[in-house]
């Protein structure tokens, strides 16, 4: 046979055999289940990025450790694939895309920051893949007619009303005045305007337990707050109630504790337990009250369980809640697989909208997925309050609460 | 009344903040004529060489200007010879460009090294406050503040008081008749861009006491600095100053009395009507 005779199929053959080889190589021929996610594990996000990655690997070993997910009666074990992007949007999505094109991820893992988050979820809409949000709070994630992003993570708005359940509870007790004077300001960022929506939408149904004195936006990174600050002071209220991120929230109560203020309660939203907010002001967080999504001392035997393994495998004591609503996250997405009990993405869609964990580690021990709010969770969070000595106390809901909170005069 | 001079003392010591982080920039356009973009990556390298320092050695901020002073100048000094120099005649816009690589190279390198978590510093009087009748003055501000003025009349006098002064303001004015009166232009370019980047890397230092340290530190601040510059008069380090303190009072004014959230449109309007000033006096 001359070169010039050759069969014109020889080149097929030769792409059929090199896909095949690719796919042998990418894992895409064997019995596994890969699920992925694009996680910020270096660039700007790192540190949580390496919490979310953690809380992710500890629930797909756990389901490996149980003999994996039976699909169409054969066990068979999870497999994470996790990439970095860098803490970049602009890189995300096209990370999700390779998850799903060339590993064969059957369902997606969020990486961490409404920003990111935002620019993810259109890969699994367009694609129609299920896609598990452990890492954006926002509610504009959610968008309507959403089918495919499934939100592990109440809204930020459950920061706002939460705070101000505790508030009312506390009125209920003879602890705090009626009406309370309230002062807010907020971050001029998708998160700060749901922190505000929170306030409004429990203030405007008791005006009778709250005045708000002050409602104010600030820019984000913002180079100074003391202005703020005094204005904070000229309207005297009661409690005094913040949405910022980390940066601006350690340069706005630099700036309080300088202008000596002090409220009945002062609340920054989520910020006050991280380890570097102790770092940066010392005892000056000592009392700060905070809406958290999960926190170690919830009295629920999945949180106990979690810490424990968690801190076994890691070390240290976990005070961030990124790795324990990440390992949820993950615990979900495995166990809907698992009740679908295909790989489909449809039937892994459905059996998610259908789930129901009633032994979960968040806040109120049950994550679900309801449609009305287009798939996100929305659960109470939990307030802790910061205590001098280091670490924190839950002071609400009473079911959980491990003491009264510290009020300020 | 109280909250007035609150507000006021506050838009002050931040305005000499602004200050001291722009007097670098000011000098260097003066005398190379080049918008150094990486001034924003030696802001960035002063507060991490000084959290450094306070997190392994236990330095105090203040002690470590002695060492972020001299790198910086080394720094500034080196990348101006080995960069910058080759460049000298290039169209400014290659300058620009060579100097944001500079900070882009800085800023991967600090999250490739440190990561990307906000990181603090704290020190025995980095929340105390000075209360001066019903004022309540933050103490880490007013430090800044004292090393503002001192940085201007120090730099001030070198200017006007020595022959390195003397030449660089002979190279501002002049570069060729400058050389021609046998200034040494190539070292004063080198000495202008390493004090410019030691006066950056010490602001640096010194905003540690009450910014959180991220490699995005020098972004958040760059742009602020060119208001003051261009407010103040681009090369006239005086006019710095009072531009710097004006744009503080403008901000905090503004914050108090109208609405928190335009704090820094105030900056971006006085940029504009400063440039569009400027043009109009130039036709």
């Amino acid at each position: 046979m001359t070169p010039d005779s050759r069969p014109r199929w020889f080149p097929v053959l030769g792409l059929l055999l090199g896909v095949g080889l690719f796919q042998a190589c990418s894992g895409g021929g064997d019995d596994t289940i890969r699920i992925g996610a694009a996680l910020p594990l270096s660039g700007k996000h790192a540190n949580v990025g390496g919490f979310f990655r953690d809380g992710y690997q500890l629930a797909v070993e756990e389901a490996n450790a149980a003999g994996g997910v039976e699909i169409d009666g054969v066990r068979r074990p999870i497999e994470l694939r996790v990439y970095d992007d860098k803490s970049d949007a602009s890189i995300s999505p096209s990370l999700l895309e390779r998850l799903i094109a060339v590993d064969g991820a059957v369902a997606l893992l969020s990486g961490y920051s409404t920003p990111l988050v935002q620019a993810q979820v259109i890969v699994p809409m367009r694609r129609g893949i299920p896609f598990m949000n452990a890492g954006g709070a926002s509610k504009s994630i959610f968008r309507e007619g959403n089918q495919w992003v499934f939100g592990a993570l109440s809204p930020v708005e459950s920061l706002a009303s939460t705070t101000l359940e505790w508030l009312m509870w506390e009125q209920d007790q003879d602890r705090l005045p009626k009406p309370l004077r309230v002062a807010m300001v907020w971050q001029n960022t998708d998160h700060g305007r749901e922190y505000r929506t929170g306030v409004h939408d429990v203030i405007e149904g008791q005006t009778d337990r709250f005045e708000l004195v002050l409602d104010e936006s600030f820019e984000h990174l913002s180079s100074d707050h003391t202005s703020l600050i005094v204005k904070v002071r000229s309207v005297e209220a009661d409690v005094f109630l913040s949405d910022a991120h980390e940066p601006d929230f350690l340069l706005q109560h630099r700036a309080y504790v300088e202008q000596g203020l002090g409220h009945i309660a002062v609340s920054y939203g989520a910020r006050g337990p991280e380890r570097s907010v102790r770092e940066g002001l010392g005892e000056a967080v000592s009392h700060l009250v905070s809406a958290q999504w999960w926190t170690r001392a919830l009295p629920y035997e999945r949180s106990r369980h979690f810490v424990e393994r968690y801190e076994a495998q890691f070390g240290g004591p976990v005070t961030e809640y990124y790795p324990a609503v990440a390992y949820e996250a993950a615990r979900a997405l495995i166990t809907a697989i698992g009740n679908a009990g295909s790989t489909a993405p449809e039937t892994i869609r459905d059996a998610l909208k259908n789930l129901e964990l009633d032994d979960s580690l968040l806040p109120g021990g049950r994550l679900y997925f309801p449609e009305e709010s287009r798939l996100q969770i929305e659960n109470r969070c939990v307030i802790v309050q910061n205590q001098p000595e280091g670490g924190v106390r839950i002071v609400f809901p009473p079911d959980a609460a491990e003491g009264p909170a510290y009020l300020g005069s | 009344m109280v909250d007035l001079l609150s507000v006021l003392a506050s838009g002050i010591l931040v305005g000499t903040v602004y200050a001291y982080m722009a007097y670098g920039l000011g000098l260097i356009y003066g005398v190379l004529r080049v918008v150094n973009l990486a001034h924003g990556a030696f802001l960035t390298l002063g507060v991490y060489v000084t959290w450094w320092l306070n997190t392994t050695f236990g330095m105090d901020p203040l002690v470590s200007i002695l060492i972020t002073v001299p790198l910086g100048f080394a720094l500034g000094a080196t990348v101006e010879r080995t960069l910058v120099f080759r460049l000298r005649d290039s169209p400014p816009v290659t300058t620009l460009l060579l100097l944001f690589g500079v900070w882009l190279i800085v800023r991967n390198a600090l999250y490739l090294i440190f990561g990307g978590a906000d990181r603090s510093l704290l020190t025995s009087y980095s929340l105390e406050s000075l209360a001066v009748g019903p004022l309540t003055l933050s103490i880490p501000r007013l430090i800044v503040s004292a090393f503002s003025l001192l940085g201007f009349v120090v730099l001030a006098l070198m200017l006007k008081r020595t022959w390195s002064g003397l030449a660089l303001r002979a190279v501002a004015q002049d570069r060729e008749a400058a050389a021609l009166s046998g200034v040494p232009v190539n070292r004063v370019w080198a000495v202008a861009f390493g004090i410019g980047s030691a006066l950056a890397m010490s602001a640096g230092s010194l905003m540690s006491l009450f910014y959180s340290v991220t490699p995005e530190f020098g972004a958040r601040f760059l742009l602020k600095s060119f208001c003051v510059v261009v407010l103040g008069g681009l090369t006239n380090i005086g006019g710095i100053l009072v531009a710097g303190i004006g744009l503080g009072i403008a901000e905090d004014l503004t914050a108090f009395y109208i609405h928190t959230g335009y704090r820094d449109v105030v900056s971006f309007l006085v940029l504009t009507a400063a440039l569009v000033m400027r043009r109009a006096d130039a036709d």
